[in-house]
């Protein structure tokens, strides 16, 4: 564009000054023409005025000529003389004037010669006249015309030169008008093409001062987007000279250390105030990179700045380009990381305060960071343990999972159940639980590891446990087993003996008939009882053992309906005694139905049979206020009651307080009470003293609340 | 069939046996008992195998069966007998001093028509046994026996 304007402008140019001087040229061509014409027409004048002078002093010497003949006097004459002279100087300044001329040379030297000879004659003509022939002369001058026809000759002769004269002066004026003509049109054109040359010029200039304006402005606000750009750069950036000066600094830079462009102006970085003086280091680099042309990369700057604080930076710095200057100048960009520093330095106290072993790896099976913990717990220091493979610190028993897993982990799958053992300094191992996240993008893995040694000692001691516990478990099953096996012996294997004993003695008893003596009657009787009632003992005993095995049908039942059917039982004994009964509300209970008829028929009975003796026996049976969801019931007599010292032993089996020859019984059935009741949940107690009675308490739980044992 | 037993008592203890037709021979069915003593002899018996192999064709009127015996137990004659159509139909009585209730749950489960505790008392035990004599050999009709083995 600028360019083409100036060649344009340059040919314009180089057309209006070729106008110009063509113009001069012209014009003073024209001039100089005008001038020659003008001396040409001047020339032929003169030669015109000298040939109307030739004819004038002719006609004057002629005038001399006849006064001198008619006067005689020689005045005339004389002045004749002159006028020949006159014409003779008149005739020669007109042949040098017609020098160019030859035609009117020759007509000027006939003009001469005329006039010569005209001047003879008249001399002639004079000295007749003083030797007395005037009359002659007037004579032949008068009436000849002698004279006149030579003066005739003489202007005859000048008339031509005059015509001749007139001619020229005719050519020359005409070719004096066409030169002026010629001048004036090319004079014109000349003026237009120059003004033709200049309005265009000013066209073009005008149009190049509109472009520049344009551009000017266009470079204006290119300059002010830069500007704004520069300035609206997070980073603060900074154009320092090779002496650190400060040439400009962007507002992120202001923002940043809270300056003023006022008060950093023409100052060097380093002496901005206090604290930049860490900048001074920089001047070494700045030569390095103005001179080498080598950028600065993060150098590093922690320093505390009076109004800001302290400031972790990171500094780069490059050469700044001008096209075709070599400035000097070096960008310096100011990267605050003081915030970054911080939150680094947070995440390294979190990763250092955890309890857990936290590292990052790499997918080539090496440990990238690890946190304090690592040391703490393994003994290995940390750069120790960044140096091998993590391999070498696992339990060579597990290498293998642990490559399946870290194989698994870099194909993105996350662990949260794996274990692994890990050596310690000292050559021990510990456990650790893992939960990785891997991040195959980053190619790391994230790890976090809890060493579980304690855990899973404890672990297996559980399991220790809890094997010897089914060890136990499964002997007391098999001792239980055995139980079974002998009750069912004793149901089976020792009642036959006991009827086989029975039946021969009955056998026995018949066979002897009368024969027997009453010795041996009672010896058989004896036998006889004792075997029933080793039988009975049997049958109480196999109750009991079934009471604690049986499985419980829960249910919930109500305590009234069961003790009015148990009450059905003893129906008879209560009608013969006269026994008074006072049976209260009872609660809801939840339990098993044949197991608890069994507590009531148990205690019943032995309320019945302790109150045998009274004329008035009394049995009551009733609640009082339990725990929560637990309901208290008692049974109460008045019989022989039971010394308190011995309570402990009445739920005892085969425990008894009474004399068997007092009241029957195998000591048996408080004893499978107290089983059941315990089976049920509950509890189970009495309170008594000789001879005023005994109270029976149990507990059962309510329904809602269900136990099993 | 002059020589056909009418009760077949399979007992392994010999004191029982005696007492047991001891019991029996008030009703004078002592000798309608055919005593063996275990399982196995009652199967022979029953199915005419072993030492029985030769006896009088046709089935008791009644058995009664110890629950505890050597070689095969009471329970599983009495599998044995419900599960074949021949036998089926002759009653079976548990004579046991077992009071367990599985086996008595398991003794109906397989189809036994009385189930009898024997008692230590030797009256009882008398009473008990004449009593089942008296019922299942002679006031018992039996049930229709299907066409003849053999």
């Amino acid at each position: 564009m600028t360019g083409a304007f100036e060649t344009r402008f340059r040919i314009g140019f180089a057309l209006a000054a070729v106008c110009l001087v063509f113009l001069v040229l012209v014009v003073h061509w024209n001039s100089t023409q005008l001038r020659k014409t003008g001396l040409m027409v001047a020339h032929t004048r003169e030669v015109q005025a000298s040939l109307e002078s030739v004819m004038t002093v002719a006609t004057d010497a002629e005038t001399n000529l006849r006064g001198y003949i008619i006067s005689g006097a020689e005045t005339y004459l004389d002045t004749f003389s002159e006028n020949r002279t006159k014409l003779a100087q008149i005739l020669t300044n007109l042949a040098g004037l017609t020098r160019d001329n030859a035609a009117q040379q020759e007509r000027i030297a006939d003009l001469m010669i005329l006039t010569d000879r005209y001047f003879t004659n008249s001399f002639e003509v004079a000295r007749i006249v003083r030797e007395g022939g005037v009359n002659v002369i007037r004579e032949r001058f008068m009436t000849g015309g002698e004279s006149q026809r030579r003066l005739a000759i003489v202007r005859a002769a000048v008339v031509e030169a005059r015509r001749e004269e007139d001619r020229l002066l005719q050519i020359r004026s005409e070719a004096a008008e066409s030169t002026e003509h010629d001048a004036v049109t090319l004079t014109v054109i000349l003026a237009l093409a120059v003004g033709g040359l200049l309005f265009g010029g000013q066209l073009l200039v005008r149009r190049h001062l509109e472009e520049r304006r344009r551009s000017e402005q266009a470079i204006a606000s290119a300059r002010a987007f830069a500007e704004s750009m520069v300035d609206s750069v997070w980073e603060p950036l900074a154009v320092l000279d090779g002496e650190l000066k400060i040439q400009r600094a962007n507002r992120a830079f202001h923002e940043t250390f809270r300056t003023t462009p006022e008060e950093i102006a023409g100052k060097a970085l380093h002496e901005i105030g206090p604290g930049w003086e860490v900048f001074g280091k920089l001047r070494e680099h700045i030569g390095h990179i103005i001179e080498a042309d080598v950028p600065l990369n993060n150098l590093d700057v922690e320093q505390d700045f009076p109004r800001v604080g302290r400031k972790h930076l990171q500094v780069g710095g490059r050469k700044l380009y001008r096209p075709g200057n070599h400035t000097g100048m070096v960008l310096l960009a100011f990267e605050d990381r003081t915030e970054l520093r911080r939150l680094e330095r947070e995440r390294t106290r979190f990763f250092d305060i955890s309890h857990d072993l936290l590292c990052i790896a790499d997918m080539q099976g090496r440990f990238k960071m690890l946190n304090a913990s690592w040391e703490k717990t393994l003994g290995h220091s940390v750069e120790e343990m960044e140096s091998r493979p993590y391999l070498d610190f696992v339990h060579p028993d597990d290498q293998v999972v642990t490559q399946a897993e870290a194989d698994s982990n870099a194909g993105g799958r996350a662990s949260i159940t794996f274990e692994n053992r890990y050596r310690c300094k000292d050559g021990s191992y510990r456990w650790l639980h893992w939960i990785t996240t891997p991040q195959v993008e980053e190619g790391l893995i994230y790890g976090a590891a809890r060493d579980i040694t304690e855990h899973k000692r404890a672990e297996q001691e559980i399991e220790r446990l809890v094997r010897d516990l089914r060890e136990r478990a499964g002997q007391l099953e098999a001792v239980n087993r055995e139980l079974e096996a002998f009750s069912y012996s004793v149901s089976h294997d020792l009642r036959a003996p006991l009827r086989h004993v029975n039946g021969f003695c009955d056998l026995l008893k018949k066979h002897l008939g009368d024969s027997a003596d009453d010795k041996a009657r009672r010896y058989m009787g004896t036998i006889e009882e004792a075997s029933r009632k080793m039988g009975t003992l049997i049958d109480e005993l196999l109750v009991f053992s079934r009471m604690g095995r049986a499985e419980m049908q829960q249910a919930e039942l109500s305590l009234d309906e069961l003790v009015a059917d148990v009450l059905k039982d003893f129906s008879e004994e209560v009608a013969a005694r006269n026994v008074a009964l006072k049976i209260d509300p009872l609660p809801l209970v939840r339990g098993d139905r044949s197991m608890l008829r069994q507590v009531f028929v148990n205690l019943v009975s032995n309320a019945l049979k302790y109150s045998r003796k009274r004329e008035h026996a009394c049995i009551e049976i009733g609640r009082i206020p339990g725990g929560e969801g637990e309901a208290v019931v008692f049974i109460r007599d008045n019989g022989v009651g039971f010394d308190p010292t011995y309570a402990h032993k009445l739920f005892g089996v085969f425990q008894r307080l009474h004399r068997a020859e007092d009241f029957e019984g195998t000591g048996i059935g408080l004893a499978n009470v107290r089983r059941i009741v315990l089976r049920h949940g509950g509890r189970v107690w009495a309170e008594g003293r000789p001879g005023e009675g005994a109270t029976f308490y149990f507990s059962l739980l309510t329904p809602g609340k269900s136990c099993q044992t | 069939m002059p020589n056909l037993k009418r009760i077949l008592l399979a007992e392994d203890n010999p004191q029982d046996v005696e007492l047991t037709l001891a019991a029996l021979e008030d009703h004078h069915l002592a000798n309608e008992v055919v005593v063996v003593r275990d399982g196995e002899e009652a199967l022979d018996y029953l199915y005419l195998r072993g030492r029985f192999a030769d006896r009088e064709p046709g089935v008791p009127l009644v058995v009664f069966l110890d629950l505890k015996m050597p070689k095969v137990d009471g329970l599983e004659v009495l599998k044995a007998m419900k599960n074949d159509p021949a036998l089926r139909r002759v009653p079976v009585v548990m004579l046991t001093s077992s009071r367990e209730e599985k086996d008595l749950v398991r003794s109906y489960e397989l189809g036994v028509n009385s189930y009898v505790v024997k008692p230590v008392n030797f009256q009882q035990f008398v009473e008990s046994v004449k009593a089942l004599g008296y019922f299942w050999a002679l006031i018992n009709e039996p049930a229709p026996q299907p066409p003849s083995q053999s």
